[in-house]
């Protein structure tokens, strides 16, 4: 196989496993409308949501800059954007694990438990995404990389973005809806 | 940072002497198992229980995996090279590369055959256990019923996850799609290479859970059962996770490699049966497989956190209703390949073009898509009448494409010279018993039926009929057929004609009475039943010993010839599919150059061959 085929494949391959990815948290929103209905409770803190949700955002927009720098050789600027995408990802953990300290609503209340799992389940998601950006950002600061040695790079992004992406849905279903 | 961009690291790890891969691996199980539950024991606020609990436990496992899948050989095989360090260790070639993580699609392919017949043969003295048991209408051989619960449920476990889910996918899938699509490999080998030991790792877990306490549910888990029982119920969800990961990974592989490696003039349009049937099962996988792993993921917080999802307080009707939403689809994704192979394997025995091809595939494929819409055919005994209407409705409409591949079948075999050889007759048998449990099926879709006869032995005879007489008689099926690309080597016509009569005899004697059985008011999940039902059962039981021994037969059989049969002629059965284009068993890059499909492989109506193997024109650099 060409090269170019081989990344088409590679690209494909690895945006359909991250669409079924969506298949969990599609069971968990439904989930949740099942138990919930539309109740939001009245102790959730909008504030710390709202940063948890904007510190993904911004934090999958570094990732993404970050792989377009290294599409243009410019291998700092992808090590520098990806540090930033690590960096707010954290703290989007360090707020979720504050919130969870508060315990502001019970476990086994059914606004809690809904809370509880998709909250955590995001958040093992985002872990991982994590876990993929810092192999990729190893491998980039041992080795160096061009632009033609992205893929790693650009399917840790992937998998970043999509996280971010269900992450926000997550947000507004917990926060708003 | 210091290096220059655009160079690949150079140093190679210096090769050392270590371990056997499965020691290797066992013993980081062992490590991480101990780490894991020690770690949760030091920080768990509610300790009291002597060293394991099912918070531990669950945190051992997982540790427990991760050091089994990276101590086979994931370690050099893909964290390393993921981390940037060039891969330290060449893969043997002689026999102990099946006993490591491998990159090979055919070496993945054998380590997943032999897992799952294994394992087959694990739940099968089980199974054996059972009818031992129901020889008498009460507890002679199991102590308590919840021994005896626990045996069905492991037994149902591992035959539909680690068997009948991998077999034909992960087993013969690996292998043969590959070869039948002219590539040279698969797209993510080495996802497939960690897929293949998880499936170890997953069996050994729900062989393991009474270790934890026994559970009661089945194979589906049900709540609020699950939510009541002792610990097993737990080892039963890890369990069940990681082989579904394991097929999870094939299915995506497999779907890939079939879309970008197909060999040159292989048009979708030409694509052969067997590799449509893989992609229709590793759809109905991609979607489905997420959704179980979540159910039991909220099966295990709600049990381990604890929260109140599914017991009484909760609601168990939505369980059982996330549960049977995969369900179903699970015994699509273990037939379809069945139908794939009849399809395959009639038209070279008859050697007649294949009957309405494209209608097997059409059915193949909207068989897929209605599987996602009867999910609540299982669930009647806790409808109103006006639900079951539509769930009937489209359960029974699933038939009309399932006619598909019979019509394809029957058609190729109308006016044949069928050759009844034994993988010919193996597939005969397997269209046979599948027509008896799809018609059954029918009839459970019928809610006055299904209100009489829902859990009792008619239901277990429906779907042994589906699975055992569908899937199971065509992986023998197919394991004759392909043996002689496998190995090389022919298998005796006579022990194989022979064995095969014995499985059908040992199959319909006795799993036609347990329809009888149910009809008298035999209930499931029972060790003890009324006396009058006994002679039966005990019938019942002798036909299963017989069929046990069978498939022990089979396996004898089919291991000698493997390894000393005649040999075989390079295309014994004048087969038009690419995998008989190359050697047998095949080189390690399937084909001796690049290969070209100039029509159809099964068009009988000239000599021309459907593909040929050119000499490799332009080196791929790439390779
Ligand atoms: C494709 C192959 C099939 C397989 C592997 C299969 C497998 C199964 C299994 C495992 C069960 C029992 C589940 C349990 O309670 O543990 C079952 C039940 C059932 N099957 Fe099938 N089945 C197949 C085909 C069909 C077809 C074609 C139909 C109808 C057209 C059908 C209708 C039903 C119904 C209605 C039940 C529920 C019975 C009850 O529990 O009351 N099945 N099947
Ligand atoms: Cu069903």
């Amino acid at each position: 196989m060409h090269t170019a085929t081989k990344l088409e494949a590679y690209r494909f391959g690895f945006r359909l496993f991250v669409l079924t990815q969506t298949v969990p948290f599609i069971l968990i929103w439904a989930t949740a409308y099942l138990f919930n209905g539309l109740y939001v409770s009245p102790r959730l803190n909008q504030w710390t949501g709202a940063a948890e949700s904007l510190a993904l955002v911004v934090s999958g927009l570094c990732a993404t800059r970050a792989v377009a720098a290294l599409r243009q050789s410019d291998g700092a600027g992808f090590l520098a954007g990806f540090k930033a995408a690590m960096l707010l990802g954290l703290v989007n953990l360090g707020l979720l694990a504050y919130q969870w300290g508060t315990r502001f609503v019970p476990v086994s209340s059914r606004f809690g438990e809904i809370y509880y799992i998709l909250t955590g389940v995001s958040a093992f998601y985002t872990g991982i995404g994590l876990a993929a950006m810092l192999l990729a950002f190893l491998r980039a600061a041992r080795t160096g990389w061009g632009p033609h040695s992205y893929w790693d790079a650009e399917a840790a992004m992937t998998l970043w973005n999509f996280q971010v992406l269900m992450a926000v849905i997550s947000y507004l279903i917990v926060y708003w809806i | 940072m210091e290096q220059p961009v655009g160079v690949e690291p150079s140093a190679v790890w210096p090769p050392r002497r270590m371990m056997p891969p499965i020691l290797r691996g066992a013993f980081w199980a062992f490590i991480g198992f101990v780490l894991g539950d020690l770690a949760t024991i030091a920080v768990d606020p509610f300790q009291g229980h002597p060293l394991v609990t099912e918070i531990s436990a669950l945190f051992g496992w997982a540790m427990a995996v991760i050091g089994w899948v990276l101590g086979v050989g994931a370690w050099e095989g893909v964290v390393l090279p993921l981390a940037g360090f060039s891969e330290p260790w060449a893969e043997p070639t002689d026999m102990r590369r099946y006993f490591q993580f491998s990159v090979d699609h055919k070496v993945i392919g054998i380590q997943y055959l032999v897992s799952s017949t294994a394992t087959f043969f694990i739940a099968g003295g089980l199974a054996m256990a059972i009818r031992y048991e129901l020889m008498q209408p009460y507890l002679h051989f199991f102590r308590y019923p919840d021994q005896y619960l626990t045996a069905v449920g492991i037994h149902g476990t591992l035959m539909m996850f680690s068997v009948a889910t991998v077999a034909l996918l992960g087993g013969l899938g690996n292998y043969f799609v590959p070869l039948m699509i002219g590539a040279k490999g698969t797209v993510f080998p080495r996802l497939s290479g960690i897929g293949h030991w998880l499936v170890p790792a997953g069996v050994a877990t729900i062989i393991l859970s009474p270790l934890l306490g026994y559970w009661t549910t089945g194979w589906r888990g049900y709540e609020p059962l699950a939510s009541q029982d002792p610990g097993g119920i737990v080892f039963y969800y890890l369990g069940v996770f990681a082989l579904t990961l394991s097929s999870l990974f094939v299915s995506l592989n497999l779907t890939v490699t079939i879309i970008f490696n197909r060999a040159r003039g292989l048009t979708w349009a030409r694509l052969p049966l067997f590799a449509w049937g893989m992609i229709a099962v590793s759809i109905l996988n991609l979607i489905w497989l997420p959704e179980i792993q979540m159910t039991f993921v909220m099966g295990l917080l709600d049990r381990l956190v604890p929260m109140n999802l599914f017991n009484g307080v909760g609601n168990p009707l939505s369980y059982l209703s996330m549960f049977w939403l995969f369900g179903h689809p699970e015994v699509y994704i273990i037939v379809l390949p069945a139908f794939a192979l009849w399809n395959e394997i009639i038209p070279v025995m008859a050697q007649k073009s294949l009957f309405a091809r494209s209608g097997a595939i059409i059915g193949i494929l909207f068989v897929m898509i209605l599987s996602g819409l009867v999910w609540a055919h299982h669930m009647f005994t806790n409808m109103r009448y006006s639900e079951m209407f539509p769930f009937s409705f489209f359960t029974e409409m699933i038939s009309i494409p399932t006619g598909f591949a019979f019509m394809a079948a029957i058609g190729t075999l109308w006016r044949a010279r069928f050759r009844v050889s034994t993988p010919g007759l193996l597939i005969l048998m397997s269209m046979f018993n599948f027509l008896i449990g799809g018609i059954t099926g029918v009839f459970l879709a019928d809610p006055p039926i299904n209100l009489q006869v829902h859990d009792t032995f008619f239901v277990v005879a429906h779907f042994h009929y589906t699975i055992i007489g569908g899937m199971v008689f065509s992986w023998v099926a197919a394991m004759y057929y392909w043996l002689p690309k496998l190995s090389g080597r022919l298998y005796s016509e006579f022990w194989g004609k022979a064995l095969a009569i014995v499985i059908f005899i040992g199959f319909n004697g006795a799993f036609s009475q347990m329809f009888l059985l149910g009809l008298h008011g035999m209930n499931r999940w029972v060790p003890a039943y009324p006396a009058y039902l006994q002679p039966m059962n005990y019938e019942v039981s002798l036909f299963a010993f017989l069929l046990g021994l069978g498939f022990l037969g089979h396996l004898i059989h089919i291991s000698w010839a493997w390894r000393s049969g005649p040999r075989s002629p390079e295309n014994p059965w004048h087969g038009r599919t690419l995998e008989w284009l190359t050697a047998s068993p095949p080189p390690p890059h399937n084909f001796d150059g690049e290969v070209l499909v100039r029509r159809g492989f099964y068009l009988y109506d000239s000599d021309q061959p459907a593909g040929v193997v050119l000499p490799e024109s332009t080196p791929d650099p790439a390779r």
